[in-house]
């Protein structure tokens, strides 16, 4: 599903001595199939944009088109089509667990939705995610945080979402767990042509896996490309106060001390180490 | 919850928001009791210039105070009302649709509305103008004689600044549980009334486990960092008159001496 955002803004608590304006005049597209990153300091309006992806939150001014549903400012119907459609993963899965068990869990968005999930889709998912499929019959709040995200993940999984908006999904998992999960996202956006939004803090993922980078900050998208260009903005990245993917920030440390006469194009950390390794021994390093 | 004022603080930098904390209390506490026995007009005008000249000097919109107090006109309309048609003696003034209305009624109705209104708004002034940790170091002082009698004074206080303290904590997790389980399908604005009330348990589960999480995480904090109870504990913001607040209590005591020769 396409996402159009058309001068679109947004303001909390309009009226009030605390109204405050976190979204300004903001017009994206993202094709339908693409993996977005949005990156941004804190309260750079990432979550409050995120938000407007399943009608969370409505738009105070402009349109938000979402496949056939819109969102304006007027009251809005078909909220419940649109939010079949895009499954939306939250930071703290405690916010979310409360059922018996697990199976329960993860059968409460097929049931307000009216969707049939057999048993064997079900433990697809649970599989998906890394999980045992014991789990099914324990109670959500016995699980450990990582098993909890894990669940979390699941239980909107389970919905078979055209699209997948996270807001910070690895947060609070172990390196392993955290490229588990990502290489999990990375594998649903292939096979599935799943459409996601990632909310990152890692500039890390954002280049590794996202087609399109979003950089938001103080409510407005400063820039929107392809992660590769996005990251040779590099003064103004920091200007912003967001950092360097550790790849890149060392291809520029290795150019400016060392004349090395790589560049960065994509290629993956074996491919770099290699290609540096190369120009080490072909002596120019020296 | 935006519409409703009641209990919010708007930090701003007035006269009102300055004066000591005890001082508001106090006067607010007199200004709700003796608002009782006002009888004449006078009593009432008094009051009414007293409030407007508050509500003026906190520099807060009064179209945002005004909106704020829409659900309290409600209550002040239908107690109005309510005087009006179970009032039932004294002089006849006219007939609607063959309807006595007394006058009695309409006098007694208009003086416990505006009392009500009065109220509402001196009370509402003062949470507007001091912050929720002014408000219960003022109790803690002002509740601190009746430690002789053994009435655990600090930990009441204690326990109501950090019930405060909560509030917004907790308003902002019901919103996020809320858009949780809202993105999952989970709809308790419409939809028949019994799903509604069902639909407020994937809400309040996570609500409370997470309370009793952070207060767990919270006396565990506390007692990390020394926490004894109030015994010979010190101050950070001590609560000093200053000459504003004296000019104040002293204008108050005007008030009151005004309001005893009107009365």
């Amino acid at each position: 599903m396409d996402i159009t955002f058309k001068n679109v803004s947004y303001i909390y608590q309009k009226n009030s001595p605390f109204e405050q304006r976190a979204l300004e005049d903001i017009n994206v597209q993202l094709p339908s199939g693409s993996f977005v990153s949005v990156v941004g300091h804190t309260g750079s309006g990432k979550s409050t944009f995120i938000q407007h992806l399943n009608g969370l939150l409505e738009p105070t001014e402009g349109v938000v088109q979402v496949g056939p549903y819109e969102l304006s400012p007027e009251k809005n119907k078909h909220l419940k089509g649109l939010r079949k459609n895009v499954g939306m993963v939250f930071q703290n899965p405690d916010h979310q667990l409360f059922e018996e068990t697990v199976q329960k869990e993860m059968m409460f968005g097929p049931k307000n939705f009216g969707i049939n999930v057999t048993g064997t889709e079900l433990e697809n998912v649970i599989k998906d995610v890394g999980l045992d499929l014991d789990i099914l019959s324990r109670s959500p709040f016995d699980l450990s945080g990582g098993q909890k995200k894990r669940v979390a993940i699941a239980s909107v999984l389970v919905l078979k979402p055209k699209v997948l908006i996270l807001d910070e999904p690895t947060a609070g998992l172990d390196p392993l767990g955290k490229y588990k999960m990502m290489e999990l996202f990375s594998h649903l956006h292939k096979s599935q042509q799943l459409t996601i939004i990632l909310v990152t803090h890692h500039m890390e993922d954002a280049l590794k896996y996202s087609d399109q980078m979003m950089v938001m900050n103080k409510g407005k998208v400063v820039l929107i490309d392809h992660p590769l260009n996005v990251f040779k903005r590099k003064e103004y990245l920091k200007e912003i106060g967001l950092a360097l993917p550790e790849k890149i920030e060392l291809i520029e440390i290795l150019q400016k001390e060392l004349n090395l006469t790589i560049d960065d194009a994509g290629q993956s950390v074996d491919e770099l180490a290699k290609s540096i390794g190369d120009w080490v021994k072909e002596g120019s390093g020296s | 919850m935006n519409s409703l004022i009641i209990g919010q603080y708007v930090p701003k930098e007035s006269i009102i928001h300055q004066l000591d904390s005890r001082l508001k209390i106090s006067i607010v506490f007199i200004y709700v009791i003796i608002l009782f026995a006002a009888e004449t007009s006078l009593n009432y005008l008094l009051f009414f210039i007293l409030s407007i000249l508050c509500m003026s000097l906190t520099q807060i919109k009064l179209s945002f105070i005004i909106k704020g107090l829409k659900p309290v006109w409600f209550l002040i309309v239908i107690t109005f009302v309510l005087h009006i048609i179970l009032t039932r003696e004294g002089d006849i003034w006219f007939d609607i649709f063959g309807f006595p209305v007394y006058k009695e009624a309409i006098i007694k109705g208009f003086e416990i509305a505006l009392r009500f209104f009065l109220l509402i708004l001196m009370t509402t002034l003062l949470t507007l103008t001091t912050s929720p940790i002014a408000i219960t170091d003022a109790v803690e002082e002002l509740l601190s004689p009746l430690k002789k009698v053994n009435v655990p004074v600090h930990e009441l206080a204690l326990t109501m600044s950090i019930s405060l303290r909560f509030i917004p904590t907790l308003i902002q997790e019901v919103d996020k549980i809320s858009k949780a389980q809202a993105s999952r399908g989970l709809d308790f604005r419409t939809g028949k009334m019994k799903d509604r009330v069902q639909a407020i348990i994937p809400l309040i589960l996570p609500l409370f486990i997470s309370a009793f999480k952070r207060a767990e995480e919270l006396a565990f904090a506390m007692e990390a960092r020394g926490y004894r109870g109030g015994e010979g504990r010190t101050k950070y913001r001590e609560l000093r008159f200053k000459n504003a607040d004296y000019i104040a209590g002293l204008s108050f005591i005007l008030f009151l001496v005004g309001f005893i020769i009107t009365r």
